[in-house]
């Protein structure tokens, strides 16, 4: 026995819509699934990790006399390894600041001169026995001043290190 | 001055880079007493730097003055007198595996995009990118931080491999991708004035591997440009772990950081020597050339006074790189400007103040762009470095796909339209 004469053309109209109606149906529920996931629902993938590994070497702050760029090319920024960090030794504390010497040094940011005269007159007004100097840092803000620490040492009993931002 | 000197001191950072300086101590194994004010104190007045003074640490809560004093005078910690250094653990090849859904989610979630769609970088995908270079894929390509104080992070032929497929990049873009890897500069280093940077690329691979030095080619008109460029900032993201707001302080952030500016140089119609000829490479050598400011200034025309004027009116911090058209040079060299050192000498001579007094090797030109007017771009970038692509390239020369995509090309000006330079 032939498919026709068995199905007419109306029944064999009705199975199509069926399948097509199915199919929309089956088309609508994958929609929700965000784009470029359907096909992979559910497939795991294993990718690799894109991030660096540490290195155990660190930037340091750049050689006296450097330019402002010197410390942002990798080829002329000094280097410290992690085996050369000692943890760093703090320095002892002050009993007090009374009748002491304490430097304001101003790093080199703009606006910290600035932030360290009103901070002197803060010194000046509640703590008038204190002496405080301000003092521009030489070079700018990103290299070593190798001459200024020893400066310090002789002459600050402590120091205001600033304005970082 | 605390360990060598033995003076007491205090660190002043403005609050919005505590969190930066505090992880940065302890990695350091520096455990400083630093106070936070309010920020910014640059441009702000007077009355708004008492406040700052008078009022509270915002990161801490306490007196600003108190934690000052309390830094001088405040006996030490057992902990302070012995600070650890906090090493970081190395991470692992692999991820644990997930659908794909979940790992680009995780992916853009977790910072390591630039926002836009990624290819994951499954195992198959980056060995597939690996054929386009030779070199050992665990073999140490350079070391990369944003910051200039924080740990350097490493990175092998793999780990940029890998870039690459993220960035949508084919095998044949590989050893460019490596060779600006083994520069070693990031991208966007973090700087609160917002940095932009510029990679050109020089030499036989540019044509080979499709890249657009014409019409369009610091645009988004050519995919080997794009997806180069791309990787840079992709590498800079990953490899120097930027993240914004954390080791990432540009205040405003640069649109130029997508794809950085990349390009080849338009060699074929420039009258003047290869940028990379120019800075001690073989003509046969191919390279690529890194460059980083803030600034794509302006549009400009003319010789080199012209220059000199606009350098000088941009207020440029010192460096200054010129994307010159092919019209333009020949424009320059009607002018007598046969080679663009002698043109760098005269302009840096004509510059300068009590200050600064730039050298001609902080002036540079590269030619690009497709002579549809005699036109240049002015930039206050920086020039670094040139390097070697070969290097990285395969004996048997670039993989290229059986047929490598490439983006429509606009024809380059045929030489009798353009009547600029035809004395």
């Amino acid at each position: 026995m032939r498919l026709s004469d068995f199905i007419d053309r109306k029944q064999i109209s009705f199975v199509i819509a069926g399948m097509f109606l199915l199919t929309s149906f089956w088309g609508c529920e994958k929609g929700n699934v965000p784009s470029g996931s359907a096909v992979r629902d559910g497939v795991m993938l294993t990718v690799l990790d894109p991030r660096g590994q540490p290195s155990g070497i660190f930037g340091r702050v750049g050689e006296a006399g450097a330019g402002i760029l010197a410390n942002r090319n990798p080829d002329t920024q000094p280097k410290l390894s992690m085996d050369e960090l000692a943890p760093l030794r703090m320095a002892p504390r002050l009993d007090t600041l009374e009748n002491k010497t304490i430097y304001l040094v101003d790093t080199g940011f703009a606006g910290s001169m600035d932030f360290f005269k009103e901070m002197q007159r803060w010194f000046n007004e509640n703590m008038p026995s204190v002496k405080t100097v301000t003092i521009l840092k030489s070079g700018n803000a990103f290299v070593d001043s190798p001459e200024l620490w020893p400066e310090l040492k002789q002459k600050a009993d402590g120091v205001v290190f600033g304005v970082g931002g | 001055m605390e360990g060598e000197f033995g003076v007491p001191t205090a660190p002043i950072v403005t609050s919005r880079f505590a969190e930066y300086v505090i992880r940065d101590g302890k990695s350091h194994g520096m455990n400083l007493r630093w106070a936070f004010p309010p920020y910014p104190v640059m441009g702000v007045d007077k009355e708004t730097l008492v406040k700052y003074i008078n009022g509270d640490d915002p990161v801490t809560g306490k007196k600003f003055m108190a934690e000052v004093i309390d830094a001088l005078t405040k006996p030490l910690t057992e902990e302070e007198k012995n600070p650890p250094v906090q090493k970081r653990e190395k991470r692992p090849r692999l991820l644990a595996p997930d659908t794909e859904a979940n790992l680009n989610r995780m992916f853009i979630e977790k910072g390591w995009t630039d926002g836009l769609p990624i290819v994951l970088p499954t195992q198959e995908r980056v060995a597939e990118m690996l054929t386009g270079t030779d070199h050992d894929p665990q073999e140490k390509v350079g070391m990369m931080s944003v910051t200039t104080h924080e740990e350097l992070n490493e990175y092998t032929v793999e780990k940029v491999a890998a870039i690459a497929v993220m960035a949508g990049a084919r095998p044949e873009h590989l050893p460019v991708i490596l060779a600006i890897a083994s520069t070693q500069h990031p991208s966007i280093p973090s700087s609160t004035g917002s940095y932009g940077s510029m990679v050109v690329v020089n030499g036989p691979v540019a044509r080979i591997i499709g890249m657009n030095s014409g019409v369009g080619a610091l645009g988004p008109f050519n995919y080997a440009n794009s997806v180069i460029g791309r990787s840079w900032t992709l590498m800079s993201i990953n490899f120097g772990d930027a993240r914004p707001g954390d080791t990432f302080m540009a205040s405003i952030g640069n649109g130029l950081s997508f794809t950085n500016q990349c390009c080849a140089e338009n060699e074929e119609k420039s009258p003047w020597e290869p940028f990379h000829v120019q800075k001690g490479f073989k003509h046969s050598e191919s390279t690529v050339s890194v460059f980083r400011g803030w600034n794509v200034a302006t549009l400009g025309m003319g010789g080199a006074d012209a220059i000199v004027q606009r350098i000088e009116s941009a207020g440029m911090m010192g460096s200054a790189t010129f994307v010159v058209d092919p019209l333009a040079v020949k424009v320059l060299k009607d002018e007598g400007w046969t080679d663009p050192f002698k043109l760098s000498e005269y302009v840096a001579g004509k510059l300068g103040n009590a200050f600064f007094k730039p050298r001609p090797e902080d002036i540079n030109f590269v030619v690009v762009g497709g002579e549809t007017n005699p036109i240049w771009q002015s930039t206050d970038y920086t020039y670094y470095k040139t390097v070697s692509v070969d290097k990285w390239m395969p004996e048997n020369g670039i993989k290229l796909d059986k047929k490598p995509i490439r983006m429509p090309v606009s024809k380059q000006c045929e030489d009798e339209l353009c009547l600029i330079g035809k004395k």
